[in-house]
């Protein structure tokens, strides 16, 4: 019986998506202590991955552990769960630009080279956190609308000083984003941001965590550590 | 341990939550009353090859409804698309859909699958999704009889129910 436990607890760790990150924690200024995941690496760049209001699906758990496994070591950052917020993408507009830093600044400590990775609307506090500061940052199909109505111009949010930042964007082609991706990178432009479009065809955004996903979605969202290492080549950073 | 304890509570308040907000998103699609402005110009062509221009169907309520293949409430609410037009065949009603993003080919072969018969215009380079301001999919707008804009829809609804029906046939004189 002690045998068929021990099996199966074996079972269990040796399962990819369980693989345990070390919980990492940082007291904010709000008061707050931020907690995150850790993979810890032993190679030369550090990823800071900020999650949507979604939170980290099991294959993003599983790219974060991939990537260490690389050298590549992954903070993934859950605000809207750590904080307790509510679960919507206005939520991650409350992130406090100096809490955001803090995490930055802690990653940046290691001295290892930073990345930043962030999902929809994760890419506001993200962007704000980064002001004046100098940093490569891999932001997929970012949400910075201010307003959106049909039938009259997009407002996006003001961003200022994002004059060090070399910036990805990462836009799946089946989206409704596409059509506004130049209106996008020229808000990101105006706060004098350095910004390359990589498109991704047959993609929908989130293709990694839908359940109605196609067998190309789902063949990608397993490659997502693949992905992302070759998205951090191709940052200007390098 | 009491890390694991905290960290599984936070999580299953936020999955509690975000049951909640996803109900309430679910629900939120609501129209929103415009005020009877001319709408933007709609010149396309359709999968038959034939031209269709939004001024030549003055005289009906014309439902314009914006999609893609892709997106999965776009193609939940086609069928009630299907099933208005046939509640409204007695009535000067016309739906265009505008299959945003996508060629003839794309659009044709899902139109079939989902077996609706009713006008449907790719828009292959998005020029008309952006003239229109489609920040989302589906985006519905209700044109009435006099060629005037009166509502929008984000999001995806049950064409047939009897509160849209009623609010289409209210645009007529």
């Amino acid at each position: 019986m002690k045998c068929a436990v021990r099996i199966c607890v074996a079972l269990l760790l040796a399962w990819p998506g369980l693989a345990p990150a070390l919980d990492a924690s940082l007291p904010l200024a709000s008061g707050e202590t931020l907690v995150f995941d850790r993979q810890a690496a032993t190679g030369s760049k550090i990823l800071l991955w900020v999650a949507s209001e979604r939170g980290f699906s099991p294959n993003e758990r599983e790219a974060a552990r991939q990537l260490a496994e690389r050298g590549i070591e992954v903070w993934q950052v859950d605000w809207v769960n750590a904080l307790l917020l509510p679960p919507l993408p206005r939520s991650l507009d409350h992130i406090a630009p100096g809490d955001m830093r803090a995490i930055t600044e802690q990653a940046r400590a290691t001295g290892k080279q930073l990345f930043l990775y962030a999902t929809a609307r994760a890419a506001v506090p993200v962007l704000r956190g980064l002001e004046n500061q100098q940093a490569c940052v891999l932001l997929m199909h970012p949400n910075l609308y201010a307003r959106a109505d049909a039938l009259a111009d997009a407002d996006y949010l003001p961003f200022t000083g994002l004059n060090k930042l070399n910036i990805l964007l990462l836009q799946p082609m089946r989206s409704a984003a596409t059509p506004w991706i130049s209106n996008q990178m020229a808000a990101l432009e105006s706060a004098s941001a350095i910004v390359r479009l990589r498109k991704l065809a047959q993609l929908r955004e989130g293709f990694w965590r839908r359940e109605d996903a196609t067998r190309f979605e789902s063949d990608q969202g397993l490659r997502l550590a693949d992905l992302l290492s070759q998205w951090m080549d191709e940052t200007s950073c390098n | 341990m009491q890390l694991i304890t905290t960290k599984s509570l936070l999580t299953c308040a936020s999955l509690l939550m975000a049951g909640i907000c996803f109900s309430a998103s679910a629900s939120a699609a609501e129209f929103r009353k415009l005020d009877g402005a001319l709408p933007p110009a709609l010149t396309m062509t359709g999968l038959d090859g034939t031209r269709h221009e939004l001024a030549n169907y003055r005289g009906k309520v014309v439902l314009i409804n914006f999609w893609a293949s892709w997106c999965p409430p776009c193609r939940e609410e086609m069928p009630s698309m299907q099933r208005l037009k046939q509640k409204l065949a007695n009535k000067p009603f016309a739906i265009l859909a505008v299959a945003s993003g996508e060629d003839a080919q794309e659009a044709a072969a899902f139109i079939k699958r989902v077996k609706a018969d009713f006008t449907v215009l790719p828009d292959p380079d998005a020029a008309v999704t952006k003239r229109w301001k489609v920040y989302g999919l589906p985006t519905s707008f209700l044109v009435d009889a006099n060629g005037r804009l009166r509502y929008v829809l984000t999001g995806a609804t049950e064409w047939d129910e009897a509160e849209t029906v009623q609010r289409i046939e209210s645009l007529y004189p």
